[in-house]
């Protein structure tokens, strides 16, 4: 007796630990992260309107960070015209999705003729524990007010989409189906005794997760993460956080250079010592004008990467910082005011 | 041909697998099934624990990473443990001492999954990966070869956690896969559905525990072949002079979930 009761206890902790691991793993993929690097594009950039008609325009956002942005809300007042945006404001755009804000601009018979540029102001926010960053982006938006138009203009078939909220229910209904048919299998098993509908809920598991993962390109997500080493990921160096401040020392020696020199600052959306090694650059840039620098996001360009010998036996390793002249390498962030110097000075 | 050899075959096509990135293919699509650093300067396959770190910092609902885990836990449970991954291998070679511990103490790998998914979600960073001895092994001490890494604190902090595990690992058998594999914990969910399982005949045994002392997890097979941590390798299989105990691919549909042969005894 003693030990069949150790057996049910065995197993009722196993179950409790089990439903803590999966309803930690549910919170931690409904959690979201922060720092969003979001980018704007308008479905036209000439915008033509006949006086007394209208005329729509999408704003296409996309979230190529790995955090979540907040509060995205667009303004536009144009003098003349009457605009409405749907949505107004799009609360959440998680990691890797798009929205698309649609804008309808109306002219009243009275509205002057001829072009305005006028833009589209987007505010919003991220945060990053418990500090949060409010951001400000202009959208360039060139109107023409034509004459009022002698046959009706088709207007374009433009769909508003709020990404995170409409994907957030489809997620929550895909999971919670799953959890539901989980949880009958499992009852089935334990009081019937059949073992064939929880390996047939598993079967479809794994059918369902890898095709629909597919469908969400997930496989391209992980083949990604898998091929580029941020070197503070795996802890190759420490994340180097806040603001690079270069010592006096440094900045003489920075501004001593007198040849034009160009750096190419490869980096990932995702690497945490990436955003430290962009600041430095910027910085060492700021006291020496003949210092140029671009930064090169690795997964848009993999083909740059591998021609600048970052593909270190075939993982493409960031932060890197690519002197192009000397074709001089260094990677990571780490004593990087020192590094950077060194790679400066050498041959100058 | 033994199984323990058999398994050697299997285990070296895990190392393969492993470092396939050795024939100049690059990174694929394809997630390990077992604890394989993906910055690995020879990995082809994405690390399962480090997919799953990123993925709740990116606020990803993983389907993908789900697919793949559950397809691997039915096919074979632990049994990837045992006969696949190149961390398990390292413990198999270092399985000197076929100890017995206190089972309660096997949980400890769920507070290890736990926590990892708690730490990415808490620090927005993959954290397990900077304390990973596997990362250590395949990551920290080839790119300190290359020249990438520098021996700074990172490093030291990967050689004193690889120390640690090297020397549980010699102390007692399957140390890492026993107590604190996150990955082995996912997997071990898996144990009794699995195809891949290690089967019981209670008419042929005679409890003899001629099984127990090779057991490398420390089990008694003989009245647990079921248990979460059994990693299938078949080396009570091989200390079973009566053929009690057999490695066997099933349909699990097969036969009734009821009264395991541990529960008649």
């Amino acid at each position: 007796m003693p030990r069949r009761r150790t057996v049910q206890v065995i197993r009722t902790t196993r179950r409790t630990l089990a439903l803590l691991l999966w309803s930690v793993v549910a919170i931690g993929i409904l959690a979201v992260g922060q720092e969003p690097i979001l980018v704007f594009s308008l479905t036209d950039t000439q915008i033509e309107i006949p006086q007394g008609g209208e005329m729509v325009v999408g704003l296409r956002i996309e979230n190529g960070s790995v955090y979540e942005a907040e509060g995205i809300e667009p303004f536009l007042e144009i003098e003349g015209l009457v605009v409405q945006a749907e949505p107004e404001e799009i609360e959440s755009l998680p990691a890797f999705e798009d929205a698309t804000i649609v804008f309808r601009l109306s002219a009243s018979g009275e509205t002057p003729l001829g072009a305005v540029s006028h833009v589209i102001e987007m505010l919003y926010t991220y945060c990053i524990g418990e500090q949060c960053f409010q951001f400000f982006e202009d959208i360039p938006l060139d109107l023409l007010i034509g004459p009022p138009a002698t046959v009706p203009v088709e207007l374009p078939d433009i769909v508003p989409t709020e990404s995170s909220t409409q994907t957030l229910w489809i997620d929550l209904g895909v999971l919670g189906c799953g959890v539901l048919l989980l949880l009958v299998a499992v009852v089935i098993r334990r009081r019937m005794g059949l073992r064939w509908p929880l390996s047939a809920v598993l079967i479809l598991f794994v059918l369902g997760g890898l095709t629909y993962g597919v469908f969400l390109n997930q496989h391209e997500q992980a083949q990604g993460i898998g091929a580029v080493l941020c070197t503070s990921c795996v802890g190759i160096e420490e994340a180097q956080h806040g603001m690079p401040e270069l010592t006096s020392a440094g900045m003489e020696a920075i501004s001593a250079i007198d040849q034009e020199i160009e750096l190419l600052v490869f980096y990932a959306v995702w690497c945490h010592a990436c955003p430290f090694a962009k600041a430095m650059v910027e910085a060492v840039a700021t006291h020496n004008p003949r210092i140029a620098y671009r930064f090169v996001d690795v997964a848009q360009e993999p083909e740059l990467a591998e021609r600048s010998g970052v593909i270190q036996s075939g993982r493409t390793v960031v932060p890197a910082i690519l002197r192009v002249d000397t074709g001089e390498l260094i990677f990571g962030a780490e004593k990087l005011e020192s590094r950077l110097i060194d790679l400066l000075e050498d041959g100058s | 041909m033994k199984l323990r050899n058999r398994r050697r075959i299997v285990q070296g096509s895990g190392l393969l697998l492993g470092l396939f990135g050795a024939t100049g293919i690059g990174m694929t699509h394809l997630i390990f099934p077992g604890l394989h650093c993906y910055a690995c300067p020879l990995a082809v396959t994405v690390c399962p624990i480090g997919l799953m770190q990123n993925l709740i910092v990116f606020g990803t609902i993983p389907y993908f990473w789900i697919g793949a885990i559950v397809a691997y836990g039915l096919i074979a449970g632990r049994g990837f443990c045992g006969w696949f991954c190149p961390f398990g291998t390292l413990n198999d070679l270092l399985a000197f001492r076929r100890v017995k511990t206190q089972d309660a103490l096997s949980y400890s790998k769920y507070v290890v999954l736990i926590g990892t998914l708690i730490a990415a979600w808490y620090f927005a960073d993959t954290m397990f990966c900077k304390l990973c001895p596997a990362a250590s092994l395949e990551a920290s001490i080839p790119y300190l070869l290359l020249g990438v890494a520098k021996a700074n604190r990172p490093f030291l902090i990967h050689m004193a956690t690889l120390g640690a595990t090297l020397i549980g690992m010699v102390l007692i058998s399957r140390f890492w896969c026993r107590y604190l594999c996150p990955m082995g914990a996912l997997l071990s969910l898996f144990n009794r559905v699995s195809f891949f399982h290690l089967h019981l005949s209670t008419e042929r045994c005679t409890r003899c525990r001629a099984c127990e002392p090779s057991c490398p997890m420390g089990i008694a097979p003989h009245i647990e072949h079921d248990n979460h941590n059994c990693i299938k390798c078949g080396d009570c299989v091989d200390a079973c002079k009566l053929d009690a105990l057999s490695l066997r691919f099933e349909w699990p549909g097969k036969g009734s979930a009821k009264k395991g042969p541990q529960e008649k005894r």
